[in-house]
């Protein structure tokens, strides 16, 4: 008995160290190995430009994410911004773009328009902690601040924008906006509010960043990328004065002019070219194979997506008979552009068959070339170019329209009317600016002009022409809209400036007769709730503020 | 129409019997090899440790006592030995006092000097030395005028083993003997009148009549485990009548004997309340483990795993299951409440088992398994495929695929079955356990070799463990259990995926068809035609080159270890202290060769790699304290356990390989592709106090209360701690005077318990705020140096609750124990009420947040429902009847769950079945939520007028469901009549959680035969079959023939199956009604035939015991579902019912042999 009580007092003398140790209050503390305190943010300038590089980061697709994450900067955006329109068609599950069958529950919808609010989401919880930060820990004090805020702000006038481009009247998220504080949030009363807010946070921006980049770091917001996107709200806004001015003070900037060749705007390797106004990079630092995208998100498989299916592409993109035979003969953007049935592709040396519909959709035989100047998979999958998201050609086009707008055919300060605005579009697109110029790139497969050639007049040419006469429609805007359609294929605005210059569906009728296409059999009716695309389904069901009966019309 | 699914057909058994023979004759293959030489290596090993023939001769022992009595001097030697003595103290003196002094001598020398001068005689057998005397033999009766007559016999178990030692004894006197080590006795002298008197300990006494007989021979019954059973619950055990919770216990012998691979799959219908859900046919054997119901949404259902007093997490595949002693499944909160946070999905305790003192033995068994397949998909042929798509070409009005113009000329193939072989499963375990007083060990090792039925995959497993206990003193005892396993698994598979696969892979030449082989003779692989036009998939392989030339291992160490002592403080109070380690290392590596099969090619090869590990230390402490004064019976429990689990993972890849043999990541020809990534993951740890105290009055009366306060590391810095308790009482009416004259009931009980349990969830971060620089990076671009630099970035990448705690289960439990005919038919019913509450979920942001989910607490789930357990025994002559039947109800309610949850798993973004998840208050969690449909559009007529009658409602998209419907399309109802079909018209469809789940067992012997059934099934369920909706809809897939030649051609033709399209502009696919397909099914478990040879056959061969059995697992299945196995499921809560398909169950006959020695 005497042993055992020696056991016991042993026993306690344990138990109680072991309460000791183990019952300290810290023991349930444990040290966190992947996520970082949000209090050393605001800590140096330093780690508040991670910050600001945090919302940057929005601009590239999520390879972690779903399909269309994974494809930001192409798909969605194609889908949105070209199918309607037709000159660009899709098979397979992006086909009902192209047939105006798209539902409220598509997915492109629902990940388009989470990841503008991510964007917006992380532009406002950064704002929002950096007013409070102190001018101290900058360099520059309140002006490096300042310079911060105005790429922050813009970033999120960019998301705002696309948006309400797409979708009409959105929830307007302030800074300090979240989930917490509202789990639920109505759609903005108008559109206008948001064309508002996105003009505040662009001209903020506008007003303190340089035309070059800050630090000369191309890829930073710069006063000519907040400027022409304050030019198009305007423009929604219908307010072409504005709008105008804005467009104007980039031309006479001088900062920005347009790219000797039409040809070498998209090309592998080509970054911040002259023309370009904002664009997203993709330098592609790896060689790899799928197996890159468990690596890095700067990836773009864009030539997948727009190669022939006959070599391997995806079926993404189709160009249509339609697109091919609306050029002017010596118009090079056609031979730049697309590769039609029948032809080779002349960077790749792939030739397309004679057919005229391919596929087991029946799609046109016609490729867009923008993004598809290499051989798909020999060597590498990814591709290594910018997503050129607003270039110069767009600004002298807005210009033009803006000055047709608000003086018709009359001149701007220079001297100039809109349609001396359209003929150095077309001056660069018949090849007039490559006369004399060294190919940037050996090889250049489609040869540079050696002399120059006559331009047809923009003026003379659609105003003569039977077919853009036809059009009810001033031929002013008809004009501004064939050029546009030229020069920006597959980019991101066509279908945009279709609707809100109101002209689209006429120009479905004209271009694309029902029934009666050179190809592209056009089945439905052109029904004008479609210029709004739907509130995504999954934001309806979750947000009790918006109901069914707050979709746009007609989904 | 009910489908009886034959075994398999004859040619397909032909194939088996084909393979059969090769493996088991020479020559065959090398497998055969293989076995031989696991065997050998498993039993040399063994025979080592255990060369007990020598074992008296090799022995030396050394004594030296004085004035000890014979017990104490036999103590001494089993102690120091061993050896073990087989006496009866009736018989033998042992009080007699003696003095030894021996010096390294054996053990004949040393009993020859204890018994010098006595009439006791011995034999020495192995390790077991029987004493005896010549009275015990030469019985002189009381009375001598009657008459006097001999009796020999011999005493077996019920297994017809033998049992050396048991007491024989003349009743009413003190005369008697013991039997020898053959189990034989002899007893002289006897009267007819006397009765004999047979005892075992742990076996029934049996009295028998002498009679007129001569001989008499006696198998022992193991006491009948009746209501005074002791039953493990967590830290303690107790007397299964003192049990006032829900507690089931399985008998683990039942479940080995369907050669599971895993414990959980021979734990399938077994017990009520207990659902296991085999999610795949893997040759790992997967399942899903949910006990009463599923009460979380996006954390682990499945249960607490304890083995011999660790928690080890919610998986326990690494058991071998013939290590296990005992298997108890703690049901509600009132028994799972001691785990307090861990509890909340019930407990499954699983004891190993231990070395006995006594007799070693050595068992060995083997068994072998031929698998095939048990279930097809009736999908199209080539001709009927391409007639099909022909078709479609000109229901859609697309273009014909020229390949396919002639159907009849194609070279079709059935992809399910060129998937699908015979395989062979093979396991070995081998068992050695005894001990002395004071020390006592089990060690086991076990092999499974298990090929899967579907080409290129295979599990292997290797199981060791060591139990071993001690007593210090005899009041210190220590024990420690190690085990280790090893596994490795190749492959995996899907028959949904061979079933939708093209049916031909031919092409065209010039114009000219070319059929396309699966391999060419010179060896090189067929593939798909390499075309983009949407035919086939542009990404498609030929899955038999795929599954060929795999290269991959995927393995996992896993080492759980415990040690423990235990310190008798004073009468009634112990002292427990248990360290442990839980550990798992994991790893696996894939190489892809380079090849340019698919149209989409990968242009390099690629090299993963990764590692990860998780380490668990646990030390719990408590006391123990028994008390028993007047009629109460007290057992009290104080405790203390802390946890503290981390982990890592290392994962490295490379590209560009000069040859396809190189499996270093630096070898990379390619060393910008070489990438290393992992890191440490995160910390758990867990700090709990717990209590519970277990009253009994007058054995009628019982009360235990427990309660246990946990705290984790993974909450947020208010609600690191919750505290839960538990009540329960129970009522031995039986016991009760009034009912001591009935004569129905051999026990009534009466139980009723409530208490709460928690969820912790998986170890997380997200309660804490956070930013992260996980992928977050800008590209600047520097014009003079034309260079990019990578501009690194932090964001917050979750949304976060601080807030975040337990999820707590509250469970109410009302049950009913009864026994009647000496308990030989037992019958319990419990109802319970599980409410959890504060659920831990991801819930669904609305996409304006810019997240998509948050992990928050929210909401409450209730599952209710009655568990009815009856069990039957019966025996008569030879024979020996077993019936136990278990059926369970269940109802899933999500009571308050906030805004619907949605899910989307596991579907393509093109079927438009987003969202078809559902948890929404009042409905069960993961309802199906879809449209309703309506039959087919059967003339254009009835579109015309819905699509009229929408146009004047206002409809602007122009259609009442779209403006491509044609006539053979599926019509939707428009549920919210507004005139036409838009995302508003969908509904809550249906849910996947069946009414009724029921098993049976029953086993029958005769002799020594033995044969057992077990059934397994549910009721009342629907299944939401994704795989049904891909094939009935045409892609660039194939899809079923009935679907292929009963399609849609025509007014009348039918309301079943819309017209082939893959247009389908109508969305004939899209999530509705039509696709939930009953799914009960009453399942052919496993039929099982053995034979136990006798006794005496096998003394000869120096074996114990020995057994032989033939059994078919996967016998048949009755259901009316035929897309695949009926059984479906992932694990996923919120896929409950969902059939997506995966990897087919075989079906497996197996021949297997038991010995003992």
């Amino acid at each position: 008995m005497i042993m055992k009580r020696i056991y016991f007092y042993n026993f306690l003398l344990v138990l109680s160290l072991v309460f000791s140790t183990s019952c300290s209050k810290d023991y349930l503390t444990v040290d966190r190995y992947d996520v970082i305190q949000p209090e050393a943010l605001f800590s140096s300038e330093a780690t508040i430009i991670q910050g600001l590089n945090g919302v940057y980061d929005m601009l590239y697709p999520d390879k972690k994410g779903v399909d269309i994450q994974q494809n930001w900067n192409f798909k969605p955006q194609m889908a949105f911004s070209n199918y309607p329109a037709l000159d660009c068609q899709a098979m397979g599950w992006d086909n009902e773009f192209t047939r105006h069958d798209w539902r409220a529950d598509k997915d492109m919808f629902e990940i388009g328009w989470l990841n503008c609010y991510r964007g917006v989401d992380r532009a406002n919880r950064f704002i929002a902690k950096l007013k409070d930060a102190d001018p101290a820990v900058f360099t520059n004090g309140e002006t490096t601040k300042n310079i911060i805020m105005a790429e922050a702000r813009a970033i999120r006038g960019f998301f705002y924008y696309y948006l309400a481009q797409n979708f009409g009247r959105i929830p307007m998220l302030a800074e300090g906006e979240t989930f917490s504080n509202n789990p639920n949030k109505a759609r903005a009363a108008t559109v206008e509010e948001t064309w508002n807010f996105v003009l505040e946070d662009f001209s903020f921006a506008a007003g303190i960043l340089e035309w070059t980049p800050w630090k000369g770091e191309y890829g930073r917001i710069t006063k000519g990328m907040a400027k022409a996107y304050m030019a198009q709200v305007y423009m929604y806004l219908k307010n072409y004065a504005s709008a105008k001015k804005e467009l104007k003070e980039i031309i006479d900037s001088q900062t920005y002019s347009l790219e000797p060749s039409y040809g070498t705007i998209h090309t592998e390797n080509h970054w911040w070219a002259r023309e370009s106004i904002f664009e997203v990079a993709f330098p592609d630092f790896v060689d790899m194979g799928w197996g890159a995208a468990d690596k890095t998100d700067a990836l773009l498989w864009a030539s997948c997506l727009t190669a022939a299916p006959s070599v391997g592409g995806w079926g993404a993109l189709f160009i249509s008979d339609e697109y091919v035979a609306s050029f002017e003969p010596g118009d090079k953007r056609r031979k730049y552009s697309v590769v039609a049935r029948g032809e080779m592709n002349p960077y790749t040396g792939q030739q397309m068959t004679n057919d005229v519909l391919v596929t087991a959709e029946n799609m046109p035989n016609n490729y867009c070339m923008k993004q598809w100047k290499r051989v798909l998979y020999t060597e590498k999958i990814y591709y290594s170019q910018s997503c050129v998201w607003m270039r110069y050609a767009a600004v002298l086009l807005n210009y033009a329209e803006c000055l047709f707008e608000t003086v018709g055919d009359g001149a701007d300060g220079d001297g100039h009317s809109g349609w001396y605005y359209l003929d150095l579009i077309r001056n660069r697109a018949w090849g007039n600016l490559e006369v004399a110029l060294q190919p940037k790139f050996p090889n250049e497969p489609i040869p540079y002009n050696a002399t120059s050639v006559v331009v047809p007049s923009a003026e003379t040419f659609y105003k003569s022409n039977p077919h853009f006469s036809s059009y009810t429609a001033d031929i002013k805007k008809v004009a501004v809209m064939n050029e546009r359609r030229h020069e920006f294929l597959a980019e991101y605005s066509f279908w945009y400036d279709l609707v809100r210059t109101g002209i689209v569906s006429e120009y479905l009728d004209k271009e694309y007769p029902r029934n009666s296409g050179l190809s592209t059999n056009r089945q439905f009716t052109f029904q004008p709730f479609r210029t709004l695309y739907p509130i995504p389904y999954l934001e309806i069901i979750r947000n009790s503020l918006i109901g069914p009966e707050n979709q746009n019309p007609g989904y | 129409m009910t489908n009886f699914k034959p075994i398999q057909n004859k040619s397909m058994k032909k194939k088996v019997w084909d393979h059969a023979l090769g493996i088991l004759f020479p020559g065959a293959n090398k497998i055969l090899l293989k076995m031989k030489l696991t065997l050998c290596i498993i039993l040399f090993s063994f025979l080592g440790a255990m060369a007990t023939d020598l074992y008296s001769q090799t022995t030396k022992l050394s004594l030296d006592l004085k004035n000890t009595t014979v017990k104490d001097v036999l103590g001494a030697i089993e102690n120091q030995s061993e050896f073990f003595f087989l006496y009866s103290e009736k018989i033998i003196d042992v009080n007699r006092e003696v003095n030894i002094e021996l010096r390294g001598s054996t053990i004949e020398k040393i009993l020859d000097k204890i018994f010098a001068g006595t009439n006791v005689s011995y034999t020495v057998k192995g390790r077991q030395i029987v004493l005896t005397t010549p009275e015990a033999n030469n019985f002189l009766g009381d009375s001598p005028t009657q008459q006097q007559k001999s009796i020999s016999g011999k005493v077996t178990d019920s297994s017809g083993a033998s049992l050396p030692g048991a007491t024989v004894v003349v009743k009413g006197t003190t005369n008697g003997t013991i039997t020898d080590a053959n189990g034989n006795y002899s007893l002289s002298n006897n009267t007819e009148n006397a009765t004999l008197q047979f005892s075992f300990v742990g076996m029934k006494t049996q009295e028998v009549f002498v009679g007129n007989k001569t001989t008499i021979n006696i198998t022992m019954e193991e006491e009948t485990v009746g209501i005074e059973e002791v039953v493990a619950i967590g830290y303690g055990t107790v007397r299964k009548s003192d049990l006032t919770g829900s507690v089931s216990s399985v008998k683990p012998e039942e479940l080995v004997k369907r050669h599971p691979i895993t414990m959980e799959q021979g734990l399938q219908g077994m017990a009520a309340g207990v659902q296991i859900i085999r999610t795949s046919g893997s040759p790992d054997g997967g399942t899903s483990v949910r006990i009463r119901g599923t009460a979380t949404i996006n954390n682990s259902a499945e249960p607490l795993y304890v083995v011999d007093g660790i928690m080890v997490g919610s998986n326990a595949s690494f058991l071998n299951p013939n290590d296990i002693e005992s298997i108890e499944v703690l049901k509600d909160a009132s028994a799972t409440a001691i785990y307090g946070a861990r509890g909340a999905n019930g407990v499954i305790m699983i004891t190993t088992k231990k070395g006995s003192k006594g007799r070693a033995n050595l068992t060995f068994d083997a068994s072998f398994g031929l698998q095939n397949q048990n279930t097809t998909i009736d999908v199209a042929n080539a001709e009927q495929f391409a007639t099909a798509a022909n078709n479609v070409a000109k229901n859609d009005g697309t273009a014909y695929n020229p390949i396919w113009a002639n159907p009849s000329a194609l070279n079709s193939f059935d992809w399910q079955k060129e998937m699908i072989r015979p395989s062979l499963m093979q396991q070995y375990n081998l068992s050695a356990s005894g001990g002395s007083e004071s020390t006592q060990a089990m060690m086991s090792i076990g092999y499974l070799g298990n090929e899967g039925i579907i080409r290129a995959t295979n599990f292997k497993r290797l199981t060791a463990r060591a139990n071993i206990s001690h007593n210090i003193k005899d009041f210190i005892h220590t024990g420690l259990n190690v085990s280790f396993m090893r596994s490795e698994s190749q492959g995996s598979g899907n028959l949904m995926n061979y079933a939708s696969l093209i049916p031909t892979m031919d092409t065209l030449s010039v114009g000219k068809l070319v059929n396309v082989p699966i391999k060419y003779p010179d060896g090189t692989w067929g593939h798909f035609p390499r075309e983009g036009n949407g035919f086939n998939n542009g990404g498609e392989d030929n899955p038999i080159a795929v599954a060929e030339t795999a290269d991959g291992l995927n393995y996992t160490n896993r080492v759980l270890a415990n040690a423990f002592v235990e310190i008798d403080l004073f009468k009634g109070l112990t002292f427990k202290s248990v360290g442990g380690i839980n550990y798992t290392g994991k790893g696996d590596h894939t190489y892809q060769a380079r090849n340019f099969r698919p149209f989409y090619y990968n242009p390099t090869d690629d090299l993963i790699m990764n590692q990860s590990s998780f380490m668990e230390y646990i030390l719990e402490n408590y006391l123990t304290y028994n008390l028993t004064f007047g009629k109460n019976r007290i057992t009290a429990l104080l405790g203390h356990s802390v946890t503290k689990g981390f982990s890592e993972n290392i994962n490295a890849s490379s590209s560009d390989f000069a040859v396809n043999t190189l499996r270093t990541i630096g070898l990379s020809q390619a060393p910008e592709t070489i990438f290393g990534g992992g890191g440490l993951g995160i910390d758990s740890r867990e700090q709990s106090f717990f209590g519970r105290i277990i009253y009994s009055f007058a054995d009628r009366y019982l009360l235990t209360a427990t309660v246990r306060r946990d705290g984790s590391s993974n909450f947020g810095a208010g609600n690191k701690y919750g505290t839960f308790p538990s009540l329960s009482m129970g009522w031995r009416i039986s016991e009760e005077g009034f009912m001591k004259d009935q004569n129905i009931f051999s026990n009534l009980k009466l139980r009723a318990g409530w208490g709460q349990t928690g969820n912790a969830g998986n170890a997380t971060n997200l309660s804490v705020d956070q930013l992260s620089s996980n992928r977050i990076a800008y590209y600047l671009y520097n014009q003079t140096s034309n260079a990019f630099t990578i501009a690194p970035g932090l964001a917050q990448l979750s949304e976060i609750d601080t807030n975040l705690k337990w999820e707590t289960n509250e469970q109410l439990n009302i049950g009913i124990d009864m026994g009647f005919m000496n308990n030989s038919l037992t019958f319990t019913a419990d109802y319970f009420r599980r409410d959890a509450k504060d659920l831990l979920l991801y819930r669904g942001l609305r996409p304006s947040t810019g997240f998509t989910q948050i992990y928050t607490n929210a909401g409450q789930i209730r599952n209710s429902g009655l568990e009815f357990q009856i069990g039957y025994h019966k025996k008569w002559n030879d024979w020996d009847f077993n019936v136990n039947a278990n059926a369970t109800t269940l109802k899933n309610e999500a009571v308050d769950v906030g805004a619907d949850i949605y899910s989307n798993n596991d579907v393509g973004s093109g079927a438009w079945w987003g969202s078809y998840s559902i948890t929404r208050n009042g409905f069960p969690v993961g309802s199906y939520f879809g449209w309703r449909s309506d039959g087919i559009y059967q003339n254009q007529a009835e579109i015309d007028a819905l699509n009229a009658n929408a146009i004047a409602k206002g409809a602007t998209k122009g259609a009442y469901q779209s403006i491509g419907t044609k006539p053979g399309d599926r019509k939707f109802k428009d549920l919210d009549g507004n005139g036409w079909v838009d995302d508003k018209d969908r509904e809550i469809i249906g849910n996947g959680y069946p009414d009724l789940t029921y098993g049976l067992n029953i086993s029958l012997s005769y002799k020594n035969f033995d044969f057992n059934m077990y059934f397994y099934g549910v009721a009342g369920q629907d299944i939401l079959s994704y795989s049904y909706r891909n094939l009935v809809s045409f892609s660039t897939n194939n899809i079923l023939a009935d679907y292929a030649t009963n399609a849609w051609n025509g007014e009348g033709s039918t309301n079943l199956y819309p017209r082939l399209t893959k247009q389908d502009l109508n969305h004939n696919g899209q999530i509705s009604d039509a696709f939930i397909l009953k799914g009960d099914f009453l399942k052919v478990q496993n039929v099982q035939l053995g034979y136990t040879f006798p006794k005496n056959l096998l003394s000869s061969v120096k074996m114990e015991s020995a057994r032989v059995f033939v059994s078919i697992e996967n016998l048949m299945t009755i259901s009316k579902y035929d897309i695949g196995d009926p059984e479906v499921g992932n694990g996923n809560v919120q896929q409950t019912g969902f059939d997506g398909g995966r990897y087919p169950f075989p079906q497996t006959w197996t021949f297997g042999f038991n010995f003992g020695f």
